[in-house]
């Protein structure tokens, strides 16, 4: 006897994705509000603060890329063939860049050494979009 | 690839739309394959193979030399 089971279909991705957002800027937000001297005095709550709502941010955006791939593996194979191609374009253009700019920052300017990640990210994600363009005029 | 689809769904008498529909696809695949942009998948072409009742190499076949 063969017993079907229930996929999981990561329901709630984009409430979830808006929420990590806010979670991430969390801090940030809180620092305009809360008095300083209230931090310095008692250090631990905010640090708290920092530690939960960065966890739930981190979580909140694994859970949504693990939905939005799932999605896109289970749904139509047009969509997953374009998907897959601007992710090509998207990873050859960032390792490109990563070389490149690794040898910029280290002769010209090292303190840049730090945002490396953070830029890498930015280039990742602006190449997968403009990929995501190029292929769909290819398949239009 | 080549292939006879939009023939086949003009016999039919099936919009784009609807040939998505039964075969659980998105109109834009469809279009893409009719307008030879996009070779289907194994699964997708004997899907299509099943509704219009033929085999997969009388609706698909490579291009005559």
């Amino acid at each position: 006897m063969s017993t079907k089971k229930k996929k999981f279909s990561f329901p709630y991705t984009t409430g979830i994705l808006i929420i990590a957002i806010i979670m991430l800027f969390l801090p940030l937000i809180l620092l305009n509000f809360i008095d300083f001297k209230v931090i310095e005095s008692n250090p631990f709550i905010f640090k708290i603060i920092i530690l939960i709502s960065t966890l739930l941010s981190a979580s909140g955006f694994i859970y949504c890329t693990i939905g939005f791939h799932h999605k896109i593996v289970s749904g139509d194979e047009l969509k997953f063939r374009i998907h897959l191609e601007a992710l090509n374009i998207a990873f050859t253009t960032t390792l490109v860049f990563l070389f490149a700019l690794i040898f910029i920052f280290i002769n010209f300017q090292p303190t840049l050494l730090n945002y490396l990640i953070l830029i890498v990210a930015i280039i990742a994600i602006v190449a997968y979009l403009i990929g995501v363009e190029i292929v769909k005029r290819k398949y239009r | 690839m080549k292939n006879i689809l939009h023939i086949l769904r003009a016999e039919k008498r099936y919009s784009q739309d609807d040939l998505a529909k039964l075969v659980d696809v998105s109109r834009q695949t469809i279009n893409a394959i009719e307008r030879e942009k996009y070779d289907p998948s194994l699964p997708l072409a004997l899907k299509i193979a099943k509704v219009f009742n033929k085999k997969v190499e009388e609706i698909f076949f490579l291009e005559e030399v």
